[in-house]
């Protein structure tokens, strides 16, 4: 059985206009000690996917359907009270934007500390022993906590941010962009700390990012998302060898690589909003095999292969071939 | 592709910030501190080409263009736009080249005025520098950057207001603002570093589709080679105010010789997860550009530095043709064979079948 199981997770916003359905309808599940990777352009999300797993939606946001199953057991039904103890213990998260997720009056190691205080009876004493541990661990001077945020560099306050998250030992982390605003060497680094801690923990890892070089490099299997749906679910190799959505496809051409690319595929308009998102297949307005089926059916999230899930309904015709110019 | 004649000439660039401190601070030791933020830089730029200066945050690349355009004056060192010293001239005289050196800035939600419309912000600097005769030239040459950016059809754009646009579009203006006044040289700062992967290949193609029609040469400065590569002709790569290495952009990515270059390259993620390869990093962090190591700056992080990196400065070495780099101890592949190896051992499951 899986560690974790998304099914049909369905979080919206409640503002004036109407409903924003920023997930709508979400499947996939995530194995112990693999990372998978969640990408997809702004807005189409990804992170509230993450806030809805955790049951931590902002304000006007709600979980509105669906099951987070967590080793078996149902966090959407859980109350505040149950799910206070279940985040952080059994399933973290390492917040996008570290220059910011820090408290800036702070001591590094007083926030970290704080994280052990709330989550488990043990003494400040001990939990800033044990906080000094995980500082070593992620790579960073113990001596360095009693430092305030201002301090420290972006990729310190990154493994900062990473080991708040790993202090309590949980079994799934979620990051949310870890490592956007960092340079890539500090990026490599950060990546490399955290396949190590997954390893030495048998971390299970969700990588939100809207980065497909640096999914490429650091998840096992890999979910696409586009206007509030997963539209693709698969394997790494798969989706980038024989993806089977058009917005796969478009999205991995868009990246230019290191090793050179010749020609890029840009995907025409901007994603849609989300209080009306288009009939049918929400991504029909912008893709280039749509057919009227697509504007009038929503097409099924299937198992078209063994742990490949697309929802198109002309998956079947694509694979190597290629649909973009 | 490059001619003979260099367009611009920057010679021996220098920018230096002072440092401020309190009064107390101030009145007990001795001397300005300075941030060295551009630290004794050279190189051309021929026409129609795109000249690449890469490197990771704090580097001085944002500096550098500023410099190139007189957007900051130089502490030493000169900038040549053709054959104008930008150092020397006078004021009207400046005035009079701005509209045929323009710059393209990284985040289009904060550089274009949210209080002028699309119109209003285009228009602006041949208004001002009164490019056109009359009120119908105006509107004309608007809708003909307009259309050459692919706002199409111009009048749909041409009253709305930023906060109107998507990131994309936003970013055709600033780039329409920028090749209005019929520029002759572009800096391009991190133009897509900000926008969505599927929007950034149409701003990038756009970016270089516009060098024939305009007979653009471009200064592009950026954090990210992939992106380097794709647009680029030359690279530059810029390490705490210094050029390590430039070149052809192919050939500095493919047989990087700077120990910095190489490291950097291999930093780079690659979208392809059948590819297996060992993405490195520097130990420890960039020092601070106050007081920036003696010899090569790269030598505390260095894995190969020795004695003589610390104390003696690297000059440039000729690689191979228009490629060069300032390194003691030049990168060679093989270096990293034998950890390749021992890694592979380590690890029998390469990733898929």
């Amino acid at each position: 059985m899986p560690l974790l199981e998304v099914q049909n997770l369905k979080a919206y916003f409640f503002v004036e206009k109407g409903e924003v359905k920023a997930v709508d309808d979400v499947t996939f599940n995530l194995e112990r000690g693999e990372t998978i990777g969640i990408a997809g352009e702004s807005g189409c999300g990804k992170s509230t996917t993450a806030f809805a797993i955790l049951n931590l939606m902002p304000h006007p946001g709600k979980v509105v359907g669906g099951h987070v199953l967590l080793d078996g057991e149902d966090l959407v039904t859980k109350t505040p009270e149950e799910m206070r103890k279940i985040r952080w213990r059994e399933i973290s998260m390492v917040f996008q934007g570290a220059m910011n997720a820090l408290n800036p009056v702070l001591r590094v190691g007083e926030q970290i500390v704080e994280a052990l205080l709330l989550h488990e009876d043990i003494t400040h004493e001990d939990a800033w022993k044990k906080m000094e541990d995980i500082l070593e661990v992620v790579g960073v001077d113990p001596t360095r906590a009693t430092n305030y945020p201002h301090e420290f560099s972006g990729g310190m306050k990154q493994r900062v941010m990473i080991a708040m998250a790993l202090v309590t030992e949980p079994k799934v982390v979620i990051c949310d962009e870890p490592t956007t605003a960092l340079d890539v060497t500090v990026e490599a680094q950060v990546l490399k700390l955290l396949k190590s801690l997954q390893k030495k923990f048998n971390l299970s890892v969700i990588l939100i990012t809207h980065d497909l070089a640096t999914i490429a490099e650091a998840c096992d299997r890999v979910a696409i998302m586009y206007a509030g749906k997963i539209v693709e679910f698969a394997d790494v190799v798969a989706i980038y060898k024989n993806r089977l959505h058009p917005y796969t496809e478009g999205l991995i051409r868009s990246v230019p690589s290191l090793l050179g690319t010749d020609h890029l595929v840009s995907i025409p308009g901007s994603p849609p909003g989300l209080i009306t998102p288009p009939s049918g297949c929400r991504f029909h307005p912008r893709c280039p095999i749509a057919t009227e089926l697509c504007m009038n059916q929503e097409p099924e999230f299937r198992e078209i292969k063994k742990k490949h899930w697309v929802m198109c309904h002309h998956a079947d015709q694509l694979g190597t071939k290629q649909v973009w110019k | 592709m490059p001619t003979a004649e260099p367009l611009i000439k920057v010679r021996q660039l220098k920018k230096y910030f002072p440092v401020r401190r309190g009064l107390v601070a101030a009145l007990f030791s001795r001397g300005q501190i300075w941030v060295k933020a551009v630290d004794d830089v050279s190189f051309d730029i021929y026409k129609n080409e795109v000249f690449v200066l890469a490197g990771e945050s704090g580097c001085g690349k944002t500096t550098t263009g500023r410099l190139l355009l007189n957007l900051t004056e130089p502490t030493e060192g000169s900038v040549t736009y053709g054959n104008v010293d930008l150092a020397t001239i006078s004021k009207q005289e400046m005035k009079a080249l701005r509209p045929k050196l323009q710059i393209v800035f990284q985040d289009p939600y904060s550089s274009l005025n949210p209080r002028l419309s699309v119109f209003d912000s285009i228009a602006e600097c041949l208004e001002v520098n009164h490019l056109t005769a009359n009120r119908e030239e105006l509107t004309e040459r608007v809708k003909m950057a307009m259309e050459d950016v692919r706002l199409i059809p111009p009048e749909d754009f041409l009253y709305r207001y930023p906060h109107m646009l998507s990131g994309g579009q936003r970013q055709r203006v600033v780039i329409a603002r920028a090749i209005v006044s019929q520029p002759e040289f572009i800096v391009a700062d991190e133009p897509v570093s900000m926008l969505d992967a599927s929007i950034r290949a149409e701003i990038l193609d756009l970016l270089k589709g516009l060098i024939k029609k305009y007979d653009l040469t471009y200064l592009y400065i950026t954090h990210d080679l992939a992106s380097a590569r794709y647009v680029g002709n030359r690279i530059a790569i810029m390490y705490l105010g210094r050029i390590a290495e430039y070149g052809p952009v192919g050939r500095v990515i493919d047989n990087p010789k700077h120990q910095y270059t190489a490291i950097l390259v291999s930093a780079v993620p690659i979208p392809d997860p059948t590819l297996v390869h060992t993405r490195r990093a520097p130990v420890g962090e960039v020092p601070s550009p106050i007081n920036p190591p003696a010899g090569c700056r790269f030598h505390p992080r260095c894995p190969k530095a020795d004695e003589k990196c610390a104390t003696e400065e690297p000059p440039y070495e000729q690689v191979e043709k228009d490629h060069f780099a300032a390194c003691w101890h030049w990168f060679d592949p093989k270096q990293w064979e034998e950890e390749e190896k021992a890694l592979e051992k380590e690890k029998p499951k390469a990733k898929g079948k």
